[in-house]
């Protein structure tokens, strides 16, 4: 599968969420590649409120991983593996347990940490097409 | 305080590149010759250990795992009470940390204490050693994010919030204008500001290459002046609403020079009692988690066996 939208301001976004949203029923990693400034905290947000997330979302940058709760009582993870240097440093600190739950994992900068990726997951790739605009593929890997 | 002793530069040269506070393996592996190290360095014996008091959050899970376990094994062991720690609470009784023969001058309560690291930011009302109430908090990003990220736009290393500061020593804060964030009450919001930083920086090099290089020690003060210039714009009403005196600032960011400086200036012409906590007490450390188990030992507030950690624990 592979799905692409071209957002031209921000409301738009709640398509796209939707469609992250209704793939993370089967697919529990979901990758989110783009630029800083990119939106992908954004798009998470947006997609954490469809997944009825009761935790506040913010930055995991500096602690790798947020834990956010859901209506159900189930776990999301988000994370940021900026700080990592190798998928070494990821099973140092126990973090390949949290991929491997079987909770929502949504991941930023995934590409320090390729070799835990399970072999199905889903890629959110967002470009920056302008000010505001953004091209965003999704693809079933 | 008899001692305070941290893993993290044998961590590093044991793991290489592993983010030490991270590393939970690697946690597993220091934490008992840590414990040991500072038994030792404090000149005494297990068994005048009088509580054990340990961190429950918040925090990654698996190193605070790794924390809660040793506690609850050393305080059965020892057969002594245990006691659960907040990380927020402990940075913000960081500034009630006494040196052994050295006398210091401490906030009187009730008083205001900002809180600034690269992943909290917090005006927190402190009550009373164990009475806290968080008054306004970043909706995004932490302010210790804003300097990371703005100096990975400039290409400098991380963390570079420290590098940020050392060149805006030799800037000048007039030079480039921001925009605040438009926020409620005392709430925070640095992701927009990351954004704006970084559109400022990509329209500047479009019309010169070497904008960043020419530029460096203006564009670092004037962006670090403006968010504590943020800081302030949500400190100040908050300390007017309370009508406190006594005003602190804790975590890794009150490291920043712009932030010490300014906090002092802002302290002489409002006639605010400022405390700004040593170096080595503002990053993460065990003496404020010490400090907070003391406030609760007096307090006879302990932790039962089965308590858990929490990632997310809140003040």
């Amino acid at each position: 599968m592979n799905k692409t939208f071209d957002i031209e301001h921000v409301d738009q976004l709640g398509e796209v969420a939707n469609q992250i949203a209704t793939l993370s029923e089967d697919n529990s990693v979901i990758v989110f590649n783009g630029e800083m400034g990119a939106g992908k905290t954004t798009l998470i947000n947006q997609v954490c409120k469809l997944l009825k997330v009761i935790s506040p979302i913010s930055s995991p940058t500096y602690g790798i991983v947020n834990t956010y709760e859901r209506e159900s009582g189930d776990d999301v993870f988000h994370f940021d593996f900026y700080r990592l240097a190798d998928e070494m440093e990821a099973v140092q600190s126990g973090l390949d347990e949290m991929l491997d739950s079987g909770n929502i994992c949504l991941i930023e900068w995934a590409e320090r940490i390729l070799k835990l990726l399970p072999m199905n997951y889903v890629r959110v790739n967002i470009s920056i097409t302008g000010e505001n605009s953004r091209k965003i593929e999704i693809t079933k890997v | 305080m008899l001692s305070n002793v941290t893993a993290g530069q044998a961590v590093h040269e044991k793991y290489g590149g592993v983010v030490p506070e991270l590393a939970s393996r690697a946690h597993q592996q220091n934490i008992i010759p840590v414990v040991d190290a500072a038994i030792k360095e404090a000149g005494i014996s297990k068994n005048e250990i009088d509580a054990v008091a340990f961190t429950r959050g918040p925090g990654l899970l698996g190193s605070l795992l790794v924390g809660t376990s040793f506690a609850k094994s050393f305080a059965m062991g020892l057969g002594v009470p245990l006691i659960d720690v907040n990380h927020m609470q402990g940075h913000i009784l960081a500034h009630f940390i006494k040196k052994k023969g050295e006398t210091s001058v401490v906030p009187t309560f009730p008083f205001i204490c900002l809180t600034v690291s690269g992943g909290h930011t917090q005006i927190v009302l402190v009550k009373d050693y164990l009475k806290m109430e968080v008054m306004g908090e970043t909706m995004d990003d932490a302010a210790g994010e804003a300097f990371d990220k703005a100096a990975k736009v400039l290409g400098l290393p991380y963390p570079g919030g420290p590098l940020i500061d050392k060149y805006a020593k030799q800037g000048n804060a007039e030079a480039f204008k921001f925009s605040y964030p438009k926020t409620d009450g005392y709430t925070f919001s640095f992701s927009g500001l990351k954004t704006q930083f970084m559109n400022f920086i990509r329209n500047n090099e479009q019309k010169d290459p070497y904008f960043v290089k020419n530029n460096l020690e203006d564009i670092c003060a004037s962006y670090q002046a403006h968010i504590v210039s943020y800081l302030f714009k949500k400190l100040v009403p908050a300390i007017e609403e309370y009508g406190v005196a006594d005003v602190a600032i804790a975590g890794g960011v009150s490291a920043n020079s712009g932030l010490r400086t300014r906090l002092a200036e802002e302290g002489a012409k409002r006639n605010w009692n400022v405390f700004i906590p040593e170096f080595q007490f503002c990053t993460d450390n065990a003496a404020m988690i010490a400090v907070t188990g003391y406030y609760k030992l007096l307090n006879k507030d302990f932790a039962d066996q089965s308590i858990t950690p929490m990632a997310r624990l809140k003040i």
